[in-house]
């Protein structure tokens, strides 16, 4: 627990981009390490675009994105660098396999296969290592693109809607693998429908609302929520009800 | 046999090994069997000598003009797939470190521009050998011009295809078709007062352009409703309603103007926008979309330079093309969970 004392990734007013269009505003975020956030928010609201930003892959209009003690704002190359990241499962290319994509993020093959570790079991990686991305199932290739942010061996990662496509099983499980990874040092982030992911699994919450932080969720609020889920997603739904949609 | 389990310690060469796979297996995917193959070599010496043809005896300055202004355009529209390329990298692909990565981005560029100047190079021989250094000098010309307008449009900004998703959904609308008919009739009004050539061309360009807006497709909704159970007729019969509605309102209309060349134009101009069009759906439903296109584009040459130089071998051309792209699409199957 004396890890999370340490702030890893830290926003202060942040802004994003898209299409010349602002779609989100002024973020403020202070994360632990060791921490699990789960960002909540109708859809549009803003969530996958803050999350790709931080993560790189989108730049910030404004304010101020540290990362370890750096202030990275505007420098996506080394964001890209710091964070696991699961690709748009959808947006995985159709022509290679998932071993080819695993080897080209984490480097050598069986290296990358024992980095994964709990995440290979859960995800039953082995079984689609030798399959074309082309052949899979939106939930397999959900699966595999979990498994790439975990290929290189990130202790920050970034999953937009990780349980989106996967059957029960596999949800619960990589679930729980999730948290014992978060538990062992893992920042996470993660962008989520699931109400119940949030009040029984992550650390810490935020709710977005037409870009903006609508609600940030703390540990004490969600230690409420696990104990009366339904009055929790009671609370929220009703919440996001009151937003405007982006 | 497939490029797999690539050294990819190399980080900054990352991207450029992810699209090479890419390619090298769409190619062997596309043309898996051996027939395939020997379409596309015919193809491709076809085409060579064809052009051979068309340049070696052209006035010097005839032929400079041909092939500079084709590397130029072949250069600027490299430049712009690479950037979309690049662009996909940094913004959605698993490399987004390494496609970010200026050296990487050299890298990248340089060895696919290498490659195409390599093709042109080789066409431009085959051709007219004196030309080479002009042909390469106007690519590598294009190309830069390319970049410079890529980066100036904003050309590593993400894509957003929802707009051209949407409008190619309205366009395959009856209602599209019906006023694409009436706008073509009103230029051939406004243009009655021209000779028969321009004004033939001028409408055979309209009609070219209003045909190809109205059976664009969208790969990923042919593969959806694959997925969902459509057989590829049913997708061809919703997608073709848009340019069946064109015909049937546009060529009654010409006719009765007593009209019968542009009635013609029109005609086969739409027939054969819906045969391409049903080609890459047949292709969609089993390959990605850059085998597909490359696939239909092939074919579409082969069936091409039948007409030019056996017209009466055309039917059987297209029967067996389509015959072809059937069989493959028929066992096309996608798990659902």
């Amino acid at each position: 627990m004396a890890a999370r004392l340490s702030i890893v990734i830290q926003l202060r007013g942040a802004s994003v981009d898209r299409g010349g269009k602002r779609v989100v505003r002024d973020v403020d975020l202070a994360l632990s390490a060791g921490t699990w956030l789960g960002l909540i928010g109708a859809n549009g609201s803003g969530k996958t675009s803050l999350l790709r930003a931080l993560a790189g892959r989108l730049p910030f209009a404004g304010g101020a994105c540290v990362i370890d003690g750096a202030d990275l704002a505007q420098d996506r190359l080394a964001r890209a660098g710091r964070f696991g990241f699961a690709p748009p499962a959808d947006r995985l290319p159709e022509a290679l396999r998932v071993r080819d994509l695993l080897a080209l993020v984490g480097g050598d093959l069986d290296a990358t296969r024992d980095r994964l570790g709990l995440i290979r079991t859960v995800l039953g990686i082995d079984s689609l290592i030798d399959r074309w991305v082309g052949d899979c199932s939106a939930g397999m290739r959900q699966r595999a693109a979990i498994a790439l942010a975990f290929a290189g061996g990130h202790s920050l990662v970034v999953l937009d809607e990780p349980f989106n496509w996967l059957d029960p099983v596999a949800a619960f499980d990589l679930r729980h693998a999730l948290r014992t990874l978060v538990d062992g040092g893992l920042t996470l982030v993660t962008a989520l429908h699931d109400l119940g992911t949030l009040a029984t699994a992550c650390d810490e919450g935020m709710m977005l609302a037409d870009g903006r932080v609508a609600l940030a969720i703390d540990r004490a609020m969600l230690e409420r929520a696990s104990r009366d889920p339904q009055a929790f997603e009671r609370q929220t739904i009703d919440l996001l009800r009151s937003k405007p949609r982006g | 046999m497939t490029v797999s389990g690539v050294d990819s310690t190399n980080f900054l060469r990352k991207p450029l090994r992810h699209d090479r796979m890419i390619v090298v297996n769409e190619l062997r995917r596309a043309f898996s069997s051996w027939s395939d193959r020997l379409i596309a070599a015919s193809v491709v010496l076809i085409a060579l000598a064809t052009l051979h043809a068309s340049l070696a005896d052209r006035p010097w300055l005839v032929a400079a003009s041909a092939v500079a202004g084709l590397s130029a355009i072949a250069g600027a529209s490299a430049a712009r797939l690479l950037h979309r390329r690049l662009a996909f990298h940094t913004d959605e692909g698993a490399l987004a470190d390494a496609a970010l990565d200026p050296r990487a981005r050299r890298r990248y560029l340089v060895a696919f521009h290498a490659l195409g100047l390599g093709v042109l190079g080789v066409a431009t021989l085959a051709a007219r050998p004196s030309l080479l250094a002009l042909g390469l000098a106007a690519y590598l010309a294009g190309a830069a011009l390319g970049h410079l307008a890529s980066l100036a449009a904003g050309g590593l900004a993400l894509r957003r295809p929802t707009a051209g998703r949407a409008m190619r959904a309205q366009l395959r609308r009856p209602i599209a078709g019906a006023l694409a008919a009436i706008g073509l009739l009103l230029l051939v009004l406004a243009l009655r007062g021209l000779d028969t050539p321009p004004r033939t061309a001028l409408v055979g360009a309209a009609t070219v352009i209003a045909v190809l807006g109205m059976t664009s497709l969208d790969d990923s909704a042919i593969r959806f409703m694959t997925l969902s159970g459509y057989r590829a007729p049913r997708i061809l019969g919703l997608a073709a309603r848009g340019p069946l509605a064109f015909l049937a309102i546009g060529l009654p209309a010409l006719l009765a103007a007593a009209n019968p060349l542009l009635a013609g134009i029109v005609t086969l101009v739409t027939l054969a926008g819906l045969a391409l069009m049903a080609a890459r759906i047949l292709a969609y439903r089993s390959h990605g979309k850059r085998a597909a296109d490359t696939l239909v584009g092939i074919c579409a040459a082969a069936a091409c330079l039948t007409g030019l130089a056996a017209p009466m071998l055309l039917p059987i051309v297209m029967i067996a093309i389509f015959w072809h792209l059937s069989r493959r699409s028929a066992p096309a199957t996608w798990l659902l969970a």
